[in-house]
């Protein structure tokens, strides 16, 4: 596999804090040719920040703080500006599909001014490269609904839409910010369906922001386990489901409803994730912690691989002990 | 296409347009009075064998009659195609007194909305200066300065008024940056400008035209206010504030002569208020 990009140490900082916040960070990353990495996380852990973080997309009072960020240019992996990177290499499709279109453009100039844009073709040669993106997300009757005002379409559509404008950049990454929480489940899984196909058929590498777990289990083949800012478990999808390592992994997975298990019932997760400007010293998650002890408290674990997991890496002082 | 619950969808499912929006009643009544206006200024004056600027002493405030259908004024000129001619006058002029502040004021507004930091300070700094001033008297002075005239007037205008658009243009501006389509759009790899010339300015476009609608009755009140009070349009060219001011003194004997052209002003302000509201509810629809 070709690696296509490669953080390391991204953090966002909040722009006017002294001394510094770090509501995200520092956090690494990398992506293979045609491969779907999973970050997954409950509300305020930062996987959407570090998703636009990636495009330095953050909103006002949030900065990009110091990192590197190496993308695949020629075979080779280069530092590169990651303003400079919008369109040109990576993508990005958001929650909101209704919210991503310009209800003052039909939908197909608003893919065809991206299409001029990185081609430089004419506006007629334009339209038609918008037709056959339309036709390749799976708009049906695509000469017809070019024409159409994003207001006439369903969500679902406007989806497909807002996903063949990122095609429409030809980039090798696509950044999905949670691209199905605001489609009904049948919808949902034929936009999945979609995505899946792009990354299989056309070697698009796929990040995958959600808290959707049983999603991301059907579509991530690598998973990022995000708490407070932090990676604090990361690793092949199959392993980390089957054998969690990291207590918060865990809890995570033991919190979610299973069909075949007719007995066992959910654990909640006492408490709530700390605020950005109150993480605690030490492991972010030992105050929720049921194993958490004096070391846990006192220093930050780091994010090292562990032999109890294949090709797995956690954050915790205590991988491997007993459960 | 077969989807995980195992039903068939239609995938060529009918293209199914939603129905256009209809403007609403009493815009189309106020650009039908607005369209009476314009045919009335352009063959009006046309149709009436009368000079407006010609005098005529001896003719001088007769009452209407068959001839002159709302008498003559005080040198005897016909007041109907005076009437319809000071249409070529306050309309053109007020609509530019309102066009080229708006054409500043907008583009400076958006830059300033949508760079923020610097060019936001120095546009935002300089409208704070200019409307420091009372309206009038600023406009006044500058007129006065400029020298009495349509061209002078509209400069003036030019000057002040471009701070309305600026303002409003910023605000609009600032809230759509936010939008997720802008974000969409710099994903995409868009270059800023293009961006705020395609996605942005289009979307603030309804709000600047009805805030244009409600400026251009401010100009045409501004406007024969001026010329009522003598600095505006000059006699004897003519035009409803000036004809206003001249028609005071007879008010008692021909309350025509003033009483016309007020109408004539009144009409075309609510007519104008008529579009501008009615555009107001249909771009919120």
């Amino acid at each position: 596999m070709t690696r296509i990009l490669e953080i390391a140490d991204l953090r966002v900082d909040l722009s006017r804090a002294e001394p510094r916040v770090s509501p995200v960070g520092p956090v690494d990353l990398w992506l293979d040719a045609g491969e779907c990495l999973g970050i997954v996380g409950e509300s305020g852990s930062g996987k959407s920040l570090t998703l636009k973080a990636i495009l330095d997309l953050l909103p006002d009072g949030l900065t990009r703080g110091t990192g590197t960020q190496k993308i695949a240019q020629g075979g080779k992996l280069v530092p590169t500006d990651p303003r400079r990177l919008r369109g040109a290499k990576i993508s990005m499709i958001s929650q909101e599909p209704a919210a991503a279109l310009d209800p003052l453009m039909r939908i197909g100039d608003l893919i065809g001014e991206i299409v001029r844009h990185h081609s430089g073709c004419s506006w007629a040669e334009a339209r038609l490269r918008a037709v056959d993106l339309l036709r390749r997300v799976g708009v049906p009757d695509p000469e017809t609904r070019a024409r159409f005002w994003p207001h006439e379409l369903s969500g679902g559509l406007k989806q497909r839409v807002v996903i063949s404008m990122a095609l429409a950049c030809q980039s090798d990454i696509l950044l999905c910010d949670e691209p199905t929480t605001a489609l009904d489940v049948t919808i949902q899984a034929q936009i999945v369906d979609l995505l899946r196909d792009l990354q299989v058929n056309d070697g698009l590498g796929l990040i995958f922001v959600t808290h959707d777990l049983a999603l991301i289990r059907q579509i991530a083949d690598r998973i990022c386990i995000m708490y407070a800012g932090l990676i604090v478990e990361t690793g092949p999808s199959a392993e980390i489901f089957s054998n969690p390592q990291h207590p918060y992994t865990r809890a995570l997975l033991s919190a979610l409803p299973d069909i075949e298990q007719s007995e066992g019932r959910q654990v909640p997760i006492e408490g709530t994730p700390p605020a950005a400007t109150a993480f605690p010293q030490g492991c972010r998650f030992a105050p929720r912690c049921l194993r958490a002890s004096d070391v846990c408290r006192q220093a930050a674990p780091a994010l090292l691989a562990t032999e109890d997991a294949q090709g797995v890496k956690v954050a915790c002082h205590h991988t491997g002990d007993v459960t | 296409m077969t989807d995980h619950s195992g039903f068939t969808v239609p995938t060529e499912a009918p293209a199914v347009r939603a129905p256009r929006k209809r403007l609403p009643g009493k815009a189309r009544f106020g650009l039908a009075i607005i369209a009476l206006y314009v045919l009335a200024g352009v063959f009006g004056p046309m149709l009436l064998p009368f000079d407006p600027d010609a005098a005529n002493i001896l003719q001088r405030l007769r009452p209407p009659s068959a001839q002159h259908w709302l008498g003559t004024d005080q040198l005897g000129r016909d007041f109907l195609v005076r009437l319809l001619y000071a249409i070529r006058i306050d309309l053109p002029v007020a609509f530019l007194a309102a066009f080229f502040p708006m054409l500043i004021g907008t583009a400076l507004g958006a830059v300033a909305g949508f760079f923020g930091r610097i060019p936001d300070i120095v546009v935002s700094r300089s409208a704070d200066i200019v409307q420091a001033f009372p309206v009038y008297v600023f406009l006044l002075v500058l007129v006065f300065a400029l020298g009495s005239g349509a061209t002078s007037f509209i400069l003036a205008a030019t000057v002040i008024a471009w701070v309305g658009y600026a303002r409003l243009v910023r605000g609009e501006v600032m809230r759509l940056r936010e939008m997720e389509f802008v974000a969409a759009a710099r994903v995409s790899g868009l270059p800023p400008m293009r961006i705020l010339a395609t996605h942005v300015l289009p979307n603030a476009l309804p709000q600047t035209m009805i805030y244009f609608m409600s400026d251009i009755v401010m100009m045409v009140l501004v406007l024969s206010s001026l010329s009522f009070l003598g600095v505006g349009i000059q006699p004897p060219t003519a035009e409803w504030g000036r004809m206003i001011a001249e028609g005071q003194p007879f008010l008692r004997s021909q309350w025509i002569l003033s009483v016309a052209p007020g109408l004539m002003l009144m009409m075309f302000g609510i007519a104008l208020s008529l579009v501008a509201d009615g555009l107001d509810e249909w771009s919120r629809k």
